[in-house]
């Protein structure tokens, strides 16, 4: 099903699902065969390298986007389809776009005419916590004010399941440590189930309790945050030591005499010839995103041989 | 939603309301002396005998007013540019169209709502201007009377040639989702559209009608004016004049003048017709410089032309068809726009 898929989620119901989705346009090709699926419940981080679909795979999942091929469920059913589905999605689109001409005020209108279940009582509280003035323009707001605009839209419209392309790139540290927080208070008043996409393992690390790496349109591995870093290790140990079956490297480098792995093994690691290390998120990713790489090349190399 | 694409066009809408203000106040302050001018100097100058200068010198009145309106066809291809081409354009531009589409209300309500609003600001705009500019005009169209001559820009054509002027640049921007390409493409359809449809579909509206005039050298000058008589008015539409003998054969190198060529031999050739049957008296030959041919060589020359049996045929629209084509030329740019607005939504909503 998922390649490197870890625990059984078998129990819990996915707010999106795609299989084999792939995106061309204008001759590009976006996404291939992207196969995914995101549990309820959670807040997920989509990790990967710029260039691996993330972006794609988000306007697809919001209903911005239609797929070329393959087939894609929110709540089990194709994006936007129905009023209903679009009532129970939020998102936050990349560079969080808003109405330059229009007010604060006109925006918070703007989301109440287009809700049913638009919460004004949300809304206004949020732009009152931030500090911002209902009649200042949003062509005047600052960058980091303006993803906060963008995301109080978004969660006043009180969405089951909350998507955020990037919403923090391009943004100063303190403005995306502010971001975060209320997108993490959000999360925690309202039981939305989130999918957050970006290449800073540091921001995903600081809100995700569940972690995908996307590389080329590849679910690299996929599993609760806390899982991962139970059951990955660095090891470090002489050049010939082999490890046991149920052990799988996923990044290894060598020197004449010494051999240092990160490996993801479910059991504890009884061989003492290995030094057992624990490993942090970004160690992770970075060890699934260079894989993913490697096995990239390797294909491109299969392919033109 | 639509208090959403009010607010949008909130703006551009009061630009407009605030330029329509300005002209109608231009309208209001020199219309009823236009009114007054008519009244003293063309009402009556029949009498006084005096008719072509005074009506000369009218129509000459008030040149920044009536260049306005005759160049009131851009008013269409301004609003197909700042109203039309930015309506999805610019929100593709700016990224916004990804805050819209992902709403709970669809992005097919979001585009209808946009289009309602803008075709309703438009329709109100072109059809305000229109109306004052035919107010304003009507002592001048009363002595200019040739309908069909500021036909683009009078009574209801001018509505739907700004409703489709809209209607285009919101598909292209829809289609290109660029502003700038979006904008150029506009201007360059639009006046594609234009142009052919006056050529090839107005005439069209109904069948021309034909009348026919017997083609001979007039005497004294030598040049000829199409002549005015049967059903054929001034005021009519004229289409097109061919020249054809009684067995249908049409002369194209007819209509203008009438050219003679002697040869060496003392036949005369009648240009673009054949040569002449009868002889011409040998005077035509050294004629030119002097007081012109004698009596003899006109009356000669009169004969030869006769002899071709040759006629003028006009085509034209008379002029009483004028508000049944306002009625078909709105009616065809309504229905073009129509089916733009349509192309728009089917577009956007398969993406």
């Amino acid at each position: 099903m998922l390649s490197g898929h870890l625990g059984d989620d078998s129990d819990v119901s996915a707010v999106l699902e795609t299989e084999d989705l792939t995106k061309r346009y204008r001759g590009k090709t976006a996404l291939s065969n992207c196969t995914l699926s995101v549990p309820e419940g959670h807040v997920v981080g989509l990790v990967g390298p710029n260039g691996s679909g993330k972006s794609t795979l988000l306007n697809i999942a919001s209903g911005i986007l239609s797929p070329t091929t393959g087939s894609v469920h929110v709540f089990g059913a194709p994006p936007a389809s129905t009023p209903t589905q679009r009532e129970r999605v939020g998102f936050v689109a990349q560079d969080t776009p808003v109405y330059s001409g229009f007010s604060i005020k006109d925006h918070l209108r703007y989301g109440h005419h287009v809700n049913p279940k638009w919460d004004d009582e949300l809304a206004i509280r949020r732009i009152e916590q931030l500090g911002l003035d209902l009649k200042q323009r949003a062509g005047k707001l600052s960058g980091g004010q303006r993803a906060q605009l963008a995301l109080t839209l978004a969660i006043a419209k009180r969405p089951d399941f909350l998507l955020l392309d990037e919403p923090v790139a391009s943004l100063d540290p303190l403005a995306r440590r502010e971001f975060l927080q209320i997108l993490m208070e959000t999360v925690a008043d309202h039981n939305v189930s989130v999918l957050l996409s970006s290449h800073l393992v540091a921001d995903i690390e600081r809100v995700c309790d569940y972690l995908v790496v996307l590389v080329s349109s590849r679910v690299q591995v996929a599993g609760e945050v806390e899982d991962l870093l139970a059951t990955h290790h660095r090891l470090i140990g002489p050049r010939d030591a082999d490890l046991s079956e149920s052990q799988v490297v996923i990044e290894s480098s060598h020197t004449d005499r010494q051999s240092t792995l990160l490996v993801r093994s479910d059991g504890p690691i009884a061989d003492p010839r290995w030094t057992v290390e624990a490993v942090n998120l970004e160690d992770v990713v970075l060890a699934y995103m260079g894989r993913g790489r490697a096995e990239r090349e390797s294909f491109v190399r299969d392919e033109s041989a | 939603m639509m208090w959403f694409a009010w607010r949008q066009f909130r703006v551009q809408g009061l630009v407009a309301l605030a330029l329509l203000i300005a002209v109608g106040i231009g309208f209001w302050l020199t219309g009823p002396g236009l009114l007054h001018d008519y009244n003293t100097t063309i009402v009556g100058c029949g009498a006084r005998g005096n008719c072509q200068g005074a009506m000369n010198s009218f129509l000459s009145r008030d040149p920044f007013f009536q260049n306005l309106i005759r160049e009131s066809e851009l008013l269409a291809a301004l609003i197909g540019l700042f109203w039309g081409a930015p309506l999805v354009a610019r929100e593709f531009d700016t990224g916004t169209y990804r805050l819209a589409w992902t709403q709970s209300a669809s992005r097919t309500r979001w585009l209808v709502s946009k289009l309602a609003i803008g075709a309703i600001a438009t329709v109100i705009t072109a059809g305000l201007f229109t109306l004052m500019a035919t107010w304003w005009s009507s002592p001048l169209d009363r002595v200019n009377d040739t309908p069909f001559s500021y036909f683009d820009t009078r009574g209801l054509a001018p509505i739907g040639y700004a409703l489709f002027a809209f209607a285009l640049g919101a598909a292209l921007g829809a289609l290109v989702r660029r502003l700038i390409p979006a904008m150029v493409l506009t201007i360059v359809g639009f006046a594609a559209v234009r142009i052919s449809f006056n050529q090839y579909v107005r005439t069209h509206f109904a069948p021309a009608l034909h009348a026919a005039f017997a083609y001979s050298l007039p005497t004294g000058t030598g040049s000829r004016a199409l002549k005015f008589g049967g059903s054929l008015r001034s005021s009519d539409w004229t289409i097109s004049t061919k020249v054809m003998n009684s067995a249908g054969k049409v002369f194209p190198a007819l209509g203008r003048g009438f050219g003679f060529q002697p040869d060496r031999n003392g036949a005369v050739t009648f240009v673009g017709a054949g040569r002449c049957p009868n002889k011409i008296p040998r005077a035509f030959n050294n004629g030119g410089a002097s007081s012109g041919p004698s009596k003899a060589v006109q009356e000669a020359l009169a004969k030869c032309v006769n002899s071709f049996h040759l006629h003028e045929v006009v085509s034209y629209q008379p002029a009483g068809r004028y508000w049944s084509f306002q009625w078909y030329e709105l009616g065809s740019y309504v229905v073009l726009s129509a089916l733009l607005a349509s192309f728009s939504i089917w577009w956007i909503r398969r993406r």
